[in-house]
């Protein structure tokens, strides 16, 4: 049973006649809407024709009397077709080929990169993965030229760079001396005796640095260090000569340290310039030139850690 | 006898994960000669069991030394390998094998998170005292000790399970491990050039 509130409120509410007039225009005198939209509509469609039909038969009558306009509005026509067609098949081209999907081709073997910002920072981490603590400015460009010279082999900074580890640098400038001394396997550089190292050459600070970065490449390419045949080299000319004890002759140390490791890591630092003596007194000798005085040693790391690239 | 059943299953299963993790391939003859290339495998170390293998097995396992030493109680086999800078080693204490060192040149016997995951983090985590180059990590519950750059695996050495105390009296000092880390002092200076 429904009671009298309820019959007026439905009596009240739209929705509740939709039953006689479904649609969107339904509601009390949606109908007669529907008949005035459907007259203005038939209206205005007839008077458009007329309207475009007068236009036609105007513009019919004005190309008839004057046939050099239609002839010049197609081979305008014709010539904007023929130029969309070439400019669209040129831009298909070089998308084809990659010219347009590629933001730039990689740096050249043998480009020496720079530091445009001069935020060595942020150039460091960028090129080469590095973070340096001890941020004096100088160290900082020194340590970035020095990298980027050794990077003109992108085999090496692949090499490096193996694993995704970043690869610190600690600058300790409260020591005697200057030498280093790197945890390959953490992938850290510690330089001590920084204030010192700082008076050296950049020839020779890079030497320093390229050395213990030999140590984290050895450590980061177990298998290719294990590859390196040290004990041949070093036994055997032509190369024999070149060695000492087992030790690359130009590096300064004959006992307490690995002989293998050592010279992987001198070899590295040596192969970026011929004349090398790392620590300038006996036990270190004078390399020469390094690819005529170990020429097997030489050649390995020009082929297995420079990618074939060569210094000098 | 469905809870033996369902144990013996659940550990069969662990055993075969492990296995798929770790290599270890069986084989029951001496190795053929060394292979040209280094990233293959060459030797059959994994297949000796420190405090039980003999003389004998050792021999059958893997073929004759190249080399022998013997020095107080133990003797000391060596063997080639694809490179000329290392030998592996088995060393033999009163007639069987007390420890033994198989240097990898490939991933043939895993990579070190292999290990890991089967086996939880190592117990000793110890140094060569003339490199900065490789650390080692050492299980002394499974009698397993790596040597690792990055991820991969260089060294393997083989023991017999024992206590932290005893390791480092006994096997390091034969490995010439040490828990503190090595420093390069200032002998290797650099100097003008």
């Amino acid at each position: 049973m429904v009671d009298e509130k309820t019959k007026q409120q439905q009596n009240n509410n739209p929705s509740s006649n939709n039953l006689k007039l479904p649609g969107p225009l339904s509601g009390i005198g949606g109908q007669t809407k529907n008949l005035t939209e459907s007259y203005i509509k038939n209206k205005a469609e007839m008077i458009a024709k007329q309207a475009a039909k007068k236009l036609l038969e105007k513009g019919a009558a004005f190309l008839a009397a004057n046939p050099e306009i239609l002839i010049i509005a197609i081979i305008i026509i014709v010539v904007v077709a023929l130029f969309l067609i070439i400019i669209t098949t040129i831009m298909g081209q070089n998308n084809a080929s990659g010219v347009n999907a590629q933001p730039g081709p990689p740096p050249s073997q043998g480009q020496i990169l720079t530091c445009l910002s001069n935020d060595y920072v942020s150039c460091l981490k960028q090129d080469f993965n590095i973070i340096v603590s001890g941020d004096r400015g100088d160290d900082l460009s020194r340590i970035y030229q020095s990298f980027a010279y050794a990077g003109q082999s992108k085999q090496y900074v692949n090499l490096l760079t193996n694993g995704g580890q970043q690869l610190k640098i600690t600058m300790n400038y409260n020591s005697d001396g200057c030498h280093g001394d790197t945890r390959g396997f953490a992938g850290t550089i510690l330089i001590s005796g920084a204030g010192l190292c700082g008076t050296y050459s950049l020839p020779t600070f890079r030497y320093l640095l390229i050395h213990e970065s030999g140590h984290v490449l050895n450590a980061r390419n177990r298998q290719l260090f294990y590859s390196y045949p040290w004990s041949t080299y070093n036994s055997l000319p032509p190369d024999s000569s070149c060695y000492d004890q087992g030790f690359i002759k130009s590096y300064a140390l004959r006992s307490g340290v690995n002989a293998k490791d050592e010279s992987f890591a001198e070899s590295i630092a040596d192969s970026l310039r011929p004349r090398s003596n790392s620590g300038m007194i006996p036990p270190a000798q004078t390399i020469n030139n390094f690819a005529t005085e170990c020429p097997a040693t030489y050649s390995w790391f020009e082929t297995n850690v420079f990618g074939g690239y060569t210094y000098f | 006898m469905v809870i033996y059943l369902s144990f013996a299953t659940k550990n069969t299963t662990h055993q075969s994960q492990n296995q798929n993790q770790i290599p270890t391939p069986i084989i029951n003859s001496h190795p053929t000669p060394l292979p040209s290339v280094f990233t293959q495998s060459y030797n059959n170390f994994n297949q000796l069991v420190p405090g039980k293998s003999t003389l004998q097995d050792i021999e059958k396992i893997n073929g004759p030394a190249i080399s022998s030493a013997k020095d107080g109680n133990k003797i000391y086999l060596h063997y080639q390998t694809p490179s000329a800078d290392y030998q592996n080693i088995a060393a033999v204490k009163n007639g069987v094998l007390y420890y033994s060192l198989e240097n990898v040149f490939g991933d043939y016997r895993g990579v070190y998170s292999d290990y890991t995951t089967a086996y939880g983090q190592p117990n000793l985590t110890l140094y060569n005292k003339t490199s900065t180059d490789s650390e080692w990590f050492i299980f002394l519950k499974q009698g397993l000790g790596l040597e690792v750059g990055g991820n991969d695996i260089t060294q393997i050495v083989y023991f017999v399970p024992q206590s932290k105390a005893d390791f480092m009296t006994n096997i390091a000092p034969e490995l010439n491990l040490t828990d503190i880390l090595p420093v390069e002092g200032p002998g290797e200076s650099i100097k003008p050039f």
